[in-house]
């Protein structure tokens, strides 16, 4: 992994992801995540459903909007990503904090790469995806979908035990453990990220949860927050 | 077992008429009224049984779709998984309706259900998929539901869950919580207007407009009368009651 | 696999938050610890401002839309005027740190409307280390009160050394809670290099008219250069 690929994971990356909780937050609320072993339950959840269609689109964007890119049609194959990754995310005010992330990591992203795979999920309305821009992002800076598994995974596991740390004020070294334990899933979607990869959109992964949705629409419609989402 | 059924409804002047009907045991398919019902025959499904329903309508046709009673998803002798995959394609300007009784997955079973909408891109629907989370007091089986609908060839909702013991998550604020009954709707063709959300302890349902035109319902809860009711609160047109009821008491079911 | 360049050369690349853009409004800050007064500062300077220039808002709370629904009801702008910006409990973060999700709402705040004058970003109430990022801002105001202790001049830190305007504010309350504002004021000069320092008390009608005078001069100034 080329050592620029690791400053889009890092917190200090300024993309707006300290504001973001993966639903943390309004699981915090539910009295859901009270402790570090709930916490642990959240993260394997998210992971198994967002983490598993994040980390999946994030590939294929790699694979399909990189320089390997089996079509010419860049912009015809990010539109039907856009499209499938929406359908996964029923939720109108998720969908528009996933456009708001994608946004905000291509501000930072297009100061330092450039390719005609950033330039066509620039172009999409409302600004891409997160997954999407990312994938597209790892291309441009000369990663493999493999490693696009690798960072997606790992923005889900840092953005909820971060989250959880400032909301519960939960012990950071545990949670570290917690968030290590986790990369062990993400080392397993790595091995899926060659059949992710070049699978047809519509063949990816769809795994949601019904709460992750009604919570995050929820979540959007209050009056007071302190992450996005 | 593997079994298959396939229905054709198509417009003739101004009926719809079911030209074609084809079924094997387990399925049988009847009328009633304006009603096409699916019934199980034997019982079905249990562990190692692929079932197969395909519903085509043509170009403006209509069909309302349910079924006789509640599927209770069995295991079988030896473990194996079973599964129910539905396969609907919708011609220009026709409707579908398809609400079939709940999937009732029982201790130790191991279903998938797989549903796919195809509209024609003038098509409209209103597809609702029930199940409940294990018998009175009982852990659930493992199941699997996947939704997917298509207008035009694109995209507008796929949704796939999983339930049941050993899925990562189970029982916490990523799927279901506490709920043992969980609805997924997706209804296309009037205004979707705005969200709503409704929650209420371990009762929570929302509806998610998707499009203009275009919105899903997800609703999780303790039980399925009062799910339908919260539902019914933020979106009259998904759940439908029995005509006698004054908008009180949901369609009679078997469960909940 | 090679090498990837880093295509872009700072020298070369214009970009809209990296300097004057004759397109763009004046982007202020306004930072300060808990209970300063700064929503109520930007409260007055949007009441003293709104009527020959075009102002819009960003507001930091620690939960969303206080700020901003404080502004609303005060009914000091329009509410497509006004947004709220999540902090993830970090408000010095968003505004110095991870300055996107501000400059996200900044820019679709900016193009939303016509011809933007100026954009106020008030950050949530922080602690004395709180500085604005200048990706973010062209200049910044930072507001400390006269309750809050007399010796925070002398303290100093980010805020109050390298903001382009200090704020005393309160000072109808220094007799009060014991505050010295001659010694809050002096002490303040002595910190900051010769950059200005304003005592104010909000509570009179044209508490902000000082800063105010401040912010039309910044953007002359502003629209000068650009």
């Amino acid at each position: 992994m080329h050592a620029a690929l690791l400053m889009l994971v890092d917190g200090r990356f300024p993309a707006g992801g300290h504001a973001y909780s993966a639903g943390i937050e309004a699981a915090v609320s539910a009295r859901d995540v009270t402790n570090a072993r709930s916490l642990e339950r959240y993260l394997d959840g998210r992971l198994a459903v967002t983490g598993s269609v994040d980390a999946a689109f994030a590939a294929n964007a790699c694979h399909a909007l990189g320089p390997d890119s089996p079509t010419t049609d860049l912009a015809a194959a990010a539109d039907e990503l856009d499209a499938e990754y929406s359908a996964r995310m029923p939720s109108p005010y998720l969908r528009t904090t996933s456009r708001r992330l994608g946004r905000q990591l291509l501000r930072t992203s297009t100061r330092i790469w450039a390719s005609p795979g950033i330039d066509v999920v620039s172009a999409t309305p409302g600004g891409p995806h997160q997954a999407i821009a990312l994938g597209a992002i790892v291309a441009a800076a000369g990663g493999t979908p493999s490693d696009a598994v690798a960072l997606s995974c790992h923005h889900l596991a840092a953005a909820v035990t971060s989250a959880a740390i400032r909301l519960l004020g939960l012990d950071p070294i545990e949670l570290a453990v917690v968030q290590a334990r986790a990369g062990r899933q993400a080392d397993r979607y790595q091995a899926e990220a060659a059949t992710w990869s070049t699978a047809p959109a519509a063949d990816l992964p769809a795994w949601g949860g019904s709460l992750t949705e009604i919570l995050g629409e929820h979540h959007g419609a209050l009056d007071a927050r302190m992450f996005v989402a | 077992m593997r079994a298959s059924a396939s229905l054709v409804v198509e417009r003739h002047g101004d009926r719809d008429v079911v030209a074609e009907q084809r079924c094997a045991a387990p399925f049988s398919i009847r009328q009633s009224g304006k009603r096409i019902l699916l019934a199980a025959s034997a019982a079905a499904p249990v562990g190692g049984d692929e079932l197969e329903l395909a519903i085509r309508l043509g170009p403006h046709a209509r069909a309302d779709v349910g079924s006789v009673a509640a599927t209770l998803v069995y295991p079988g002798p030896s473990g194996e998984p079973s599964s129910m995959r539905t396969m609907c394609d919708v011609g220009d300007c026709g409707h579908l309706d398809m609400q079939l009784e709940p999937t009732i997955s029982v201790q130790g079973s191991d279903h998938s259900a797989v549903t796919r909408v195809r509209l024609a891109p003038t098509a409209t629907c209103r597809v609702v998929e029930e199940a409940v989370l294990g018998r009175a007091a009982e852990p659930a089986g493992h199941l699997a539901l996947s939704l997917r609908v298509e207008r035009g060839g694109r995209p507008l909702v796929h949704h796939d869950e999983r339930f049941g013991p050993g899925v990562p998550g189970a029982r916490s604020s990523v799927s279901v919580g506490a709920a043992r009954y969980v609805l997924t709707a997706v209804v296309v063709g009037p205004p979707a207007g705005e969200s709503a959300v409704h929650i209420d302890g371990p009762l929570a349902a929302a509806w998610l407009p998707v499009a203009n035109d275009a919105g899903t319902a997800i609703a999780v809860g303790p039980d399925r009368p009062s799910t339908l009711r919260a539902l019914a609160r933020l979106r009259p047109d998904i759940v439908r009651f029995t005509s006698g009821a004054a908008g009180e008491r949901p369609l009679a079911s078997p469960v909940g | 696999m090679p090498a990837h360049d880093i295509p872009h050369d700072l020298d070369d690349h214009h970009h809209d938050s990296s300097g004057p853009n004759p397109d763009r409004a004046l982007r202020i800050g306004l930072g300060g610890p808990v209970g300063c007064g700064k929503t109520t500062l930007v409260g007055s300077l949007c009441r003293l401002l709104r009527d020959e220039l075009s102002v819009v808002v960003v507001t930091n709370d620690i939960f969303t839309s206080e700020d901003a629904q404080a502004l609303r009801e005060a009914d000091v702008l329009a509410t497509e005027r006004i947004v709220a910006v999540e902090t993830g409990c970090c408000p010095h973060t968003a505004i110095r740190d991870d300055i996107a999700a501000n400059l996200d709402a900044v820019e679709m705040l900016e193009a939303a409307h016509d011809r933007v004058d100026l954009t106020f970003v008030e950050s949530g109430g922080d602690n004395l280390t709180a500085i604005f990022s200048r990706g973010l801002v062209d200049a910044q105001i930072f507001v400390i009160d006269t309750a809050g202790g007399d010796d925070v001049p002398r303290k100093g830190g980010p805020g109050v050394a390298l903001a382009d305007l200090l704020v005393i504010n309160k000072t109808d309350l220094a007799p009060y809670v014991g505050s010295d504002v001659d010694l809050m004021l002096r002490e303040a000069t002595e910190r900051r290099d010769g950059k200005p320092v304003v005592a104010a008390s909000l509570v009179a009608p044209d508490g902000a008219s000082e800063i105010a005078d401040w912010v039309r001069h910044r953007l002359a100034h502003w629209r000068a250069d650009t």
